[in-house]
């Protein structure tokens, strides 16, 4: 008898949308990396300047964007000048305005302790232009202000004047690495999808980086952390179900696969 | 019930990702219709954030009066003599430009940030916790399963042996990471379809499942009276 596979989409629904329906509350447990980066942000010395890359694209949004949010809003909670830019991906812009939209600025001002500079193409080659000299890539800010009438841009000449960096990408971080963390030792974290995270976490147990986010879960354990508890949190139970549900499927599909040969 | 932006955007949302997950039953016209529109948008969203990326970085600081920037606009335009056959040969100027700064910044980079702090990084690590120990002979045999000048299966000497012992021991933990990567891959596409079933399940795109559900069953049974 052949097994249609579409009854695993039907599963796969069914653990996902139950526990959405009916929540859990399942424990999350803060894993090191997640704290590495709140740490980061936390103890920041007052009069800081963080750059917070929010560069993903919308396939990834269950993921970064509730993540994206938690460290937003605990950066505009700190008393630090954010510089936030992207330049990974086009859909980055979209997702930045779309936070600063719903949160807004808190205490801060724009041009003074925040600024969007908007979308850089080309990955490698603008992030080490911008590291090495903000202002040969930078003219103007994402909504077209020059970045000279803009005061917190006369703190920042190059990637040396900031004291964190934080990328949250679904993509390639390690341009981010090569270009700015390894030549100006600056302290960098990252945000990243499930997949990314393996390959991040050789980064982080070698101290190129002090924290590292992964996917959803990093995305809950965040919201705890700043004791906002938002869309990702509610998201555990059904990751958790399902991911109960797939390795019980990996089991019983190899246990099946077996006993058939031996059969034969 | 007031009805906003935020509202349409659900509902559009909701029923391009019903119009997706049709496909699970067999490929169908609103199927294609939801894979054209996210093909269309998707296109038109890079072209214009593109757009813009170019206008600020390079067309606002040249009618600044930095003249230096007329270059790379200019090969950058050049890049599009690709689809004139008989100047095509010209695009390769760029290209190359692209290439060769591409590949030096990269190799600049990577030998810091991916061999020479990872090395400093292992050698640094705190040695008295047992895992670093576990870390320190995954790095050893994983390395070494990648060294095939000597060792080998059927070699005998006492090198050869420890090597061909070592690189199986390699290839475990090379295994053992990859079945972490497909677990973490697991994760984030759950995630991805937690996002979708959830915007599905909550007010107001859950209103269009019994909706879908309907249209479906009234297809079925359209489809079934054709046959018969």
């Amino acid at each position: 008898m052949k097994f249609d596979s579409r009854w695993i989409y039907v599963a796969v629904f069914l653990t996902i949308g139950i526990p959405i329906l009916a929540p859990i509350g399942l424990p999350v447990l803060i894993t090191p990396t997640t704290r590495g980066m709140f740490d980061a942000i936390q103890n920041l010395p007052s009069g800081s300047i963080m750059y917070l890359g929010i560069d993903f694209l919308a396939v990834s949004q269950p993921e970064l964007l509730p993540m994206s949010t938690a460290v937003y809003k605990q950066a505009i909670s700190r008393p630090i000048s954010i510089v936030m830019a992207c330049f990974s991906t086009t859909d980055c812009p979209l997702f930045t305005q779309r936070i600063i939209q719903q949160i807004g600025y808190g205490s801060k001002k724009y041009g003074e302790d925040i600024v969007f500079l908007g979308y850089f193409p080309g990955l490698e080659t603008p992030i080490a232009a911008f590291a090495k000299d903000v202002r040969s890539v930078v003219s103007v800010d994402a909504f077209g202000t020059p970045i000279s009438q803009l005061a917190l841009m006369n703190r920042v000449k190059s990637a040396a004047d900031f004291n964190l960096w934080v990328v949250m990408t679904s993509g390639d971080y390690v341009p981010y690495l090569r270009q700015v963390q390894s030549p100006y030792h600056i302290k960098m974290a990252f945000g990243t999808s499930s997949p990314e995270y393996p390959t991040g976490l050789v980064y982080y147990q070698s101290g190129q980086i002090v924290g590292l986010l992964n996917g959803l879960r990093g995305a809950a354990e965040y919201e705890l952390l700043i004791h906002s508890p938002g869309s990702a949190a509610g998201g555990m139970d059904a990751q958790s179900v399902t991911q109960l549900f797939i390795i019980v499927a990996v089991i019983g599909a190899n246990a099946l696969y077996f006993s058939r040969r031996k059969k034969k | 019930m007031n009805i906003d932006a935020t509202m349409v955007g659900a509902l559009i949302a909701g029923a391009a990702t019903i119009a997706i997950y049709s496909y699970l039953y067999e490929e169908n016209a609103v199927y294609r219709l939801a894979e054209s529109l996210l093909i269309g948008l998707a296109t038109g969203n890079v072209v214009a954030i593109t757009w813009d990326a170019v206008r600020r970085a390079a067309f606002v600081p040249l009618v600044g009066g930095q003249v230096i920037w007329i270059i790379p606009i200019v090969l950058g335009m050049i890049m599009y003599l690709y689809f004139l056959k008989q100047y095509s040969y010209l695009y390769r100027i760029p290209l190359a430009f692209l290439v060769g700064v591409g590949t030096g910044l990269t190799i600049r980079g990577s030998v810091s940030a991916n061999l020479i702090d990872q090395l400093v990084g292992t050698i640094n690590a705190d040695f008295s916790n047992p895992s670093n120990w576990l870390m320190l002979l995954g790095i050893v045999a994983s390395t070494l399963y990648f060294v095939f000048t000597f060792g080998g299966q059927g070699k005998t000497g006492y090198y050869s042996q420890f090597h061909s012992r070592f690189s199986t021991l390699g290839r475990w933990f090379l295994m053992a990471a990859f079945g972490a990567t497909f677990g973490n891959v697991v994760q984030g596409r759950i995630s991805s379809a937690w996002g979708r079933v959830g915007s599905l399940l909550t007010p107001p795109a859950i209103y269009e499942v019994p909706i879908a559900i309907a249209i479906f069953v009234i297809y079925l049974i359209y489809r079934k009276r054709k046959h018969t």
